[in-house]
This record gives C-alpha cells, structure tokens and sequence, in this order.
C-alpha cells in the first residue's frame, strides 16, 4: 500500500507539467480564434475610440497574450483563484462551483444507468453470440454510437414530454421552494437517460468483445470441464476477469461524459458547467473558459489515474510504482 | 416601463416631439390606479421564455435583450413612451424646455418610493446620470448621453438637465429610456455600478414590479409591486424562465409549462397553430433585412450591379415561402407602418430580364454561364450565421436566382462571433442580415453615417461601409431639425434616394409571431417591444388569478 500511496503521488506531481501545458495551448487557442471579448460589452452604435479602450484596459486584454497568460497564472498559483467573469464580473470558480452539484448529478446518474444497462447486455450478446438478440443489441449500439446526442435529445423530449407527458420537457426543477426530491427525479429522467444512451452503446460493446475474450480462454473451459453450471461458469468465474478492462474504460468515459453535457445541458436547460462552457464560448469569455477548460484538464488526468489505481486494485497481476 | 429596453436591439430610438416647451399634465401623487384599471383582473402568475440568462440587472451594465428586458420590469425612466412611441410621464410628472439656455427642467413624482422602502428624490436622478455619463462606467450607451452638459438638483423633487448642443432626439433616447436607479444602494459610487455583484443580483427600483429572484441559468421571478405609483401590474407575480433553444421554447409552450414567447420561428408556427389552448399572434416589429456586401470594393462599387442583383432577386418567395407571408416586401430601411416610410416609393419588380440587361451595359458579359468583366468572372461568397433556418434559405435562393443572370454564388455559414467579426472587417462580399428594435423614433446614424463605419480601433455598425455625402446630411440634418414633419420629410427623401440608388439590396421587413396560452389577455405591442405594457396583462379566466 505504500508502493500505492508513492504512486499516486508521483503521478500527481507529473501531471503539473501536463496542466500547465495544457493551460498554454488551451490559452493561445482562445486568444488566436476570431472574436474579440470586448464586442459584448460593446453598444457598437455609441461605441468611440475612447469607450472602447476603457473596456479593453479594464478587462486587461489589450496587453499582449503572455502578459495576460502571465496574470492569469500568477492568480491561480497564487491565490487559488481562476479570474473574474469578463461577462459579469463575478468570480470564475463560483460560477464553476454553483453549476458543479447540477451536473454532476447529470453524469453520475448517466453513469450509474449506462453501468446497469451496458453490463448485462454486453455479458448477454457475448453469451448468445450471433442469436437475434445479439444482433438487436448490435444494432442498436451502432445507433446509440452514430446519432448525435443532441437528435436523440429532441426525440426523446418529444415522445416522452410531448406526446406521452411522462416527463417535464426541460429544467432542474419545478419546486422551488424547498428540496423535492420526486420533482428532481423526474426532471433527471430524460436527461441522463438521453446522455447514458450513448454511454450504454459504446460500453456494452466493450463488455461484449471483453466477455468474448474471457469465455474462450483455459480457465473457464477448466471450470466448466469441472462440471460447474454455465451459470456459475459465467459470473463467478468469466464476468470477473472480463470487467477488469471495462473498469479502466469506464473511468475513461468520464471526460467524453462531461462533453456530452455541452449539448444536454443545453437542450433540457439543465443549468450546469455545459452550459456555462458553450455560452462562454459563444462570448468569448476568456476567464470562464479557461476555468471550465482547467477543470475538464484535470478530469480528465484524474480519471486516468483514477482508471489506473482501479486497475491494480482489481488485477493482482499488476503492480503499480514497481519499473 | 419597458422602453429603455429597446436599446439592445442595437439601434437607438429618436424622439417624436417638438422641442419647444411641451410640456405634460400628470397627476401628482403616488398610488394612483391607471386609468381603466380593473381590480376583478389581478392576480395570477405568467411564465415567459428567454434565450439567455440575464448578465446584470443594474440599468447600462448591459446590453444585452435578456437582461434588459428584465431591467424594464424592474426600474422607471423620467419619461415613457406610449404605444404611438410619444413621451409620456412616468418619475418626471412634468417637464420643460428652455430653449435659451438648452435646458430641460423636470418637476419629479412625490411620494414615489425604492422597493425597499426609501424615497425617491431628485438626489437619485443626479446620482444615476452621473453613473450613466462617468468616464469609468461600464455603460456602452454613453454617446447617447454626450449632448448633456450638466444635470443638477433644483429641489429634493425638480431637476435640470442642461445640453451642450441641440439633440432632437434626447426625450426618447435619453429621458425615456435612462432609468433611474437608487443613490442609496451604491455607496462606492462608480465602482459598485460596475463591480458589485451583490447588486447587480438583487436591483431595487421604483417600477411596477419587484426582484423577487434570480436561480442562475434557470429562471428569474419578479412579483407586482403593490405600491406602484401608475397602480400595481395585474399579475402577481412574472417568471422568466431560461430556455437556451426555440424547438425547446416550442415544447414547452405546447406542453403548457410556459405561458408566452415572444417569436416563434418559422418552423414551429404549424405545431403552434393546431394547438386549441394557445394562440399565434403576429406583430409588426421595426426591421429591415438586407443582403449586404461591402460598398468600398467592386463590384458593390457599381449601382447598376446593386440594383441588378436587386431586380434578380424574387422577393416575394422571401416573403411567401421562407416566411410564410409574414414580411413585407422592403424598399428602403423604412419599416411600412412609421411616418418616415415615403409611401410614394415602390419595391423594385422581379424582373432578370431588366437585370440582365444592366448588367451588359454596365459591361458584366455573359461567358460559358458566369459573367464577366476585365477578365474578373461575376462570381462571389454568401455568408449568413450558423443556425439560421431563415437566412440559410435566403442564401440559397438567391444563389438560384442569381445563377439564372449569370452571377455564382457560393453560400457559406459562419459561427455568430465569427461572422460578426468578418462583418466589422468588410471581409464578406455578400451576407444576409437585419437590422431592428426601431419605430417611429428611429435614427439610423449608427447604420449609415461615416462615422459609424468600424475600424481596427473604434466600432460601428455601419458595416456595409455606405459612405456618401447626401446620405450623411439627411442623417445629420434629422438629428437637429426640431420640426418633427421637416424632420420626417428628410428620412422620406432619403428613403426615395436609398431605393434609387440601391444603398443595399433590400429584402424584407418580417413580422414575428408571438405563440401564448389564449387566456392571456391584454397584450399590446408596439414596433420595438412584444411586452410594452406587462403591468396590463392578465388571465381571462379566473382560476387562473388565485
């Protein structure tokens, strides 16, 4: 466990450099895309020279990129802070931190469906390799893989808000006042199954080729010589091994999850990071997007890692911090 | 309330009166009921829709339409403006002008009171001028303030503002669209206008209803100020919720969980219109559309191409099929129902034949189906922002019928920021876009003058890069003249001229249509605004108002 505790650490420590060069290219690709962060505050109609260079001073962008790389750095080093919203003024990481529990809640329960769902089937194609089923599952993750999010969004709102009105249409809530958590549920229905859509296709292909793997090798012909029921055969002795690969790719799928959010949030008006991100985008709001830019970073380095320590957690085979 | 909003819209508003000492009779006292108020129609709440969450609720923080909108529920100006655009008393009960001396003298509302309980007084309007006009402030309006020298403070309820030089058009432009907001609430002065972001979130004003909250990205509430000086709005309470797409605005306006959106597009009218519980109506808003280029570089150069591409343009398909016979037919920057519309002016016909023909006098000769000139073929780009069902087709046809005279277009779409950034370098040779929020009021310096044109240093929006002398005097000439009918015959020639000369391949003026439950009662509008008197509106039924 030592060894563990000495790798972990080692690997944080790595990934500063890969952050703050991340940081850097992320940074020159904002600044060099076409846009300015000043048209926002912009009346072009009363705009004068004057008016114009006030905003661009107080906003700091008319200095040259690394000085304002520079300040925005010596903040976050510094004093842990990620900048100000040019939009509104308000403080980047509060922004990022009010949106954080709303999609979270989005990902975590996408997550949580797309393992219920990804891990049976795949365990049933591989089991019934070639049956129909098996080709209904198939087809259907080709599909999950191949229409974008965002068309599956609007279809689902149709038919299950629209039509059916099993479910609201859009939005985290409609109680208000106080915490309802029924009405919070059924406001996260269409949502995360609509992201989890995508998740359970791509995964359960994964389980599948794993399983089929798994089933082929001596162990489980020894099991099964040994007289043991398939169903034994199966998941006591063949699902085990087979999910250790799923594990790693799961933590992987973390960082796709997140943008995945980018359209959901939008199309459901779920008030999370997406939609902070996207509309920042759109403005060219420097700061917010180098915040939700470093956050993504930093998922997706500790979701490697993370995929990394559940690896050797599950595998006695491998052993982590050892050359 | 309502009508500083419409500055977002990106064009600015002029006035409708004579400068010369008009003055208003209003009624002094506060908690006064408007007239034909009708106690049986209060109560209830509506739900409305909106692309974008707000940015700031302090008056010119923003400009922004979501924020503004929310603005106008909130806060009063001196002045407003009634249907027919013309000031009317709103803080300021009365007002003169002192031609001698430019000087407009306004006796304020008593007994008018902040929503968290403090007076208002004249000590509030200096305040809030001083906010607008300093140099430090994040206001992008102030060129709307630069006429004015000096606003003082006569007595705890009577002001003068002093002018550095003759604005025409201040009363609607500054008077009824500057809101006032409280001194007391800003105790560092400039710095909490522009950083405080406590305020900026929980905005007091004088207006018929009162920030109740603001759930980020979700919904923001403001509920009937009771004690509103014109009597309370009839609604109890008004949620604006955030819907950031118009297929999702759509679904939920026929799901019934939001009363009213302000344009439907297109593509959802059908579903809209079927629907028994809810209702389209369509409304005249000030805009024109245009297909522009930029007039420093051939061949936009050449009148005759502009008018030719204009006679090979079928318009009527603009307004027949891609808007489903909710536009008008444009001839100028006029829209049809204002006064400065010279109504003697007509639409140039669809006619390729005439096209074709001035465009071989003008030298463009047809070889192997694209014409040329001095060995430059009479090919170029079409550009219009990513998304735009509406303006994708425009490009489309356009690129039809001007392939039939032997021009190739080639569409292209742009992400919004882009093309807004292509736009101000004139690095587009042609592009579909509008122009809007203006009604009788309307100035359009900011559009067509020469000095509205953008450069690498100052903003504008005169993009299309017009730039001739004739044009800039009437511009110049309307903003001064304070005769109103002189001032309007000026904009009538200029349309007349605009047309001839064929200043920008005009389109059309679309209407927009607005989709609500059918029981929502009392809605007017005027060219700039669908919510022009939200304190009116109110549930037909009355369940509906528990």
């Amino acid at each position: 466990m030592r060894l563990l505790t000495k790798y972990i650490f080692r690997r944080t420590l790595q990934a500063i450099p890969l952050l703050f060069i991340i940081s850097i290219i992320s940074f020159l690709l904002m600044t060099l895309a076409p846009g300015d962060p000043t048209a926002m505050y912009q009346n072009p109609e009363a705009g004068n020279e004057q008016d114009f260079t006030a905003i661009k001073e107080q906003l700091g962008v008319d200095q040259p990129i690394y000085i304002q790389y520079y300040k925005w750095l010596k903040l976050l080093v510094l004093e842990g802070n990620l900048g100000y919203s040019f939009q509104d003024g308000q403080p980047v990481m509060d922004k990022i931190v009010s949106r954080i529990p709303a999609t979270l809640t989005l990902m975590g329960t996408a997550m949580f469906i797309a393992i219920l769902l990804a891990i049976p089937i795949g365990v049933y194609s591989a089991v019934k390799k070639y049956s129909p089923i098996d080709y209904i599952f198939t087809f259907n993750s080709f599909l999950g893989i191949a229409v974008p999010s965002f068309f599956i969004a609007l279809v689902v709102i149709l038919v299950f808000s629209l039509k059916l009105e099993w479910f609201p249409a859009s939005g985290l809530r409609s109680n208000f006042d106080t915490f309802d958590l029924k009405d919070r549920l059924h406001h996260l229905v269409l949502p995360s199954l609509t992201l989890a859509f995508g998740l359970v296709a791509s995964m359960s292909r994964f389980m599948r080729s794993s399983m089929l793997e798994v089933i082929k090798q001596d162990f489980v012909r020894t099991a099964r010589a040994k007289g043991l029921t398939e169903r034994v055969v199966i998941y006591k002795h063949a699902l085990r091994n087979a999910l250790i690969p799923i594990i790693t790719i799961l933590a992987l799928q973390l960082p796709a999850l997140f943008g995945g959010t980018l359209f959901i949030e939008q199309l459901f008006a779920w008030p999370g990071m997406g939609r902070l991100s996207v509309s920042a985008i759109f403005i060219r709001d420097y700061q917010v997007i180098m915040g939700t830019t470093m956050i993504a970073a930093v998922m997706v380095v500790a979701s490697n890692l993370i995929a990394d320590i559940l690896y050797a957690l599950v595998d006695p085979r491998i052993q982590l911090g050892k050359n | 309330m309502q009508n500083f909003k419409k500055k977002l819209l990106t064009t600015s508003l002029a006035s409708a009166v004579a400068l010369s000492g008009f003055s208003f009779l209003g009624t002094d006292s506060a908690d006064a009921a408007r007239p034909g108020f009708d106690p049986k129609k209060v109560g209830g709440k509506v739900i409305l829709t909106s692309f974008s969450d707000a940015v700031r609720l302090i008056p010119y923080t923003t400009n922004d339409s979501a924020s503004n909108r929310i603005q106008g529920m909130i806060f009063d100006a001196l002045l407003s403006t009634n249907q027919n655009g013309d000031p009317i008393p709103s803080l300021a009960t009365k007002y003169t002008f002192d031609k001698k001396s430019n000087t407009y003298t306004f006796d304020l509302r008593k007994g008018v009171k902040w929503h968290d309980g403090k007076p208002f007084t004249a000590d509030d309007v200096v305040f809030s001028y001083n906010m607008f006009m300093n140099p430090k402030s994040i206001n992008s309006y102030k060129n709307d303030f630069k006429a004015i020298k000096s606003v003082t403070k006569v007595n705890s309820h009577q002001v003068k503002i002093a002018l550095k030089e003759v604005d025409a058009l201040i009363v609607t432009n500054v008077f009824s669209a500057a809101a006032i907001i409280p001194e007391h609430q800003f105790p560092k002065g400039v710095d909490d206008y522009n950083k405080n972001t406590k305020i900026h979130r929980n905005p007091i004003g004088t207006g018929p209803f009162k920030f109740k909250e603001w759930k980020t990205d979700e919904r923001v509430v403001v509920v009937a100020n009771k004690s509103y000086w014109d009597g309370r709005p009839y609604m109890d309470e008004v949620i604006t919720r955030i819907l950031p797409d118009a297929n999702v605005e759509a679904i939920n306006l026929l799901k019934g969980d939001v009363d009213w959106v302000e344009a439907l597009t297109p593509a959802t009218i059908g579903q809209v219109a079927k629907d028994k519980d809810l209702k389209i109506t369509k409304w005249d808003y000030g805009q024109f559309d245009y297909v522009g280029f930029n007039a420093e570089k051939a061949p936009f150069t050449d009148k005759n191409v502009r008018i030719a591409l204009t006679h090979a343009l079928d318009r009527q398909s603009i307004v027949d099929k891609i808007y489903l016979g909710k536009a008008y037919i444009a001839s100028g920057p006029f829209h049809p129902k204002i006064p400065q519309n010279n109504t003697s002016v007509k639409a140039l016909s669809f006619d390729p034949k005439k096209a074709e023909d001035m465009l071989d006098k003008a030298g463009w000769k047809l070889q192997n189906g694209v014409r040329e000139k001095n060995g430059k073929k009479l090919e170029f780009d079409f550009y219009y922002n990513n998304g735009s069902k509406t303006r994708e087709k425009i490009g489309l046809l356009t690129q039809q019928n001007w392939a039939k005279i032997g021009v190739k277009v080639n569409v292209r779409s742009l992400e919004w920021s882009i093309f807004l950034d292509r736009l101000d370098k004139g690095e587009m040779d042609t592009y579909a876009l509008g122009w809007g929020g203006y009604d009788g009021n309307v100035e359009h310096s900011g559009f067509f003058h020469t000095d509205a044109i953008p450069t690498s240093t100052k903003s504008g929006n005169n993009a299309t890069r017009i730039s001739d002398p004739k044009i800039d005097k009437w511009l110049d000439d309307y903003r001064k003249e304070t005769d109103r009918n002189k001032r309007i015959k000026l904009y009538q020639d200029m349309h007349k001229y605009m047309a001839e000369n064929g200043t920008l391949i005009w389109t059309v003026h679309p209407m927009k249509n607005m989709g609500h439950d059918k029981d929502l009662k009392g809605i007017k509008t005027t060219l700039s605004s669908a919510m022009f008197n939200l304190q009116d509106w109110y549930w037909g039924t009355a369940s509906k108002r528990k």
